[in-house]
């Protein structure tokens, strides 16, 4: 594929070649830049190679450390404790958990009833019961 | 089209046949720094040396050397960016570039040169590079693409849009002519 010839086209090659001419003026002989090379390649090869090693090695850990999945943290005997106890639905009652108070007291609602040792309480409901149910 | 060179000894005649114009090249990818230029050429030397940069025999080898050049030279500048931002002013460049002005014609020309290298300068890298490949070092415009790395519609495109605007910038100077 060639480019589009316009008018301009050959005065703009004119002037770039002319620079390139200039540019070649100022290269170093081949021989100079390519000892040169050869000289920095052993000199500087073996720190060169050493250093990509470290970072190859250094990139390779990150990556697995992100990219690894990591082993699932150990429960603690207080967390599995904690899970909600299943409650029969017919038998309102807590299951107890052995040595575990506090789950048995995170019961249902009503629970307090159960519990309550408010006796007076209850004999003066059941006299006003009584009290009313008189003719 | 240079022949494909198979062994290492074919490879460094190459190398030495084009070595002026990798040279230019070289230069325009450091924004005309010799010494840069150097350094970069001998990186790319050494790469080559070290089979870093392999020649697979897909393009010419006047492509494949400007491709790993230009790579060698971006390399390069990214490590040195600093220096690219305290790049001096265009009109500064032009006057760096042109000689004192005098009466005679070679120095008008030099004076449109360094007014041209200066324009270069200021156009993205991409119009500039596929400006300088395709009118210095004669290359089509595939070939361009290939140094590039970019698509030769790609290329077209920076070339069409890098000549208009040195056409722009430089108005008089093609009236002139």
């Amino acid at each position: 594929m060639n480019p589009t010839n316009d008018p301009h086209d050959d005065e703009l090659r004119g002037w770039l070649r002319a620079l390139r001419r200039a540019g070649e003026e100022k290269a170093p002989a081949f021989a100079q830049t390519w000892g040169a090379a050869k000289t920095r390649r052993q000199t500087a090869s073996p720190s060169w190679r050493l250093a990509w090693a470290v970072a190859t090695v250094a990139v390779v850990v990150v990556m697995a450390m992100i990219i690894l999945p990591r082993p699932p943290k150990p429960k603690s005997v207080a967390t599995a404790h904690l899970t909600p106890t299943p409650v029969n639905a017919m038998n309102h009652e807590p299951v107890p958990v052995a040595g575990v108070p506090e789950v048995s007291a995170e019961g249902l609602p009503t629970d307090f009833l159960l519990t309550t040792n408010n006796d007076d309480s209850v004999d003066r409901v059941a006299g006003e019961i009584d009290a009313l149910l008189r003719p | 089209m240079i022949a494909q060179p198979a062994d290492p000894d074919a490879i460094r005649a190459q190398l030495e046949l084009l070595h002026p114009e990798s040279f230019a090249w070289t230069l325009a990818c450091c924004a005309h720094d010799p010494a840069e230029a150097e350094d970069v050429l001998q990186m790319t030397y050494l790469k080559i040396l070290d089979n870093r940069a392999r020649y697979a025999g897909r393009s010419s080898f006047k492509t494949w050397l400007f491709g790993v050049i230009r790579f060698t030279a971006r390399e390069h500048r990214r490590w040195f960016w600093l220096r690219r931002t305290c790049r001096a002013p265009v009109e500064e460049m032009a006057e760096r570039a042109a000689p004192e002005p005098a009466p005679d014609d070679a120095a008008v020309r030099r004076e449109s040169i360094g007014q041209v290298q200066a324009a270069c300068e200021r156009l993205p890298a991409r119009q500039r590079e596929v400006l300088m490949l395709v009118f210095q070092h004669d290359l089509a415009l595939d070939e361009a693409a290939a140094v590039m790395g970019v698509s030769p519609g790609s290329a077209r495109k920076h070339y069409q849009r890098g000549k208009e605007q040195l056409r722009a910038w430089l108005g008089p100077q093609f009236s002139k002519q």
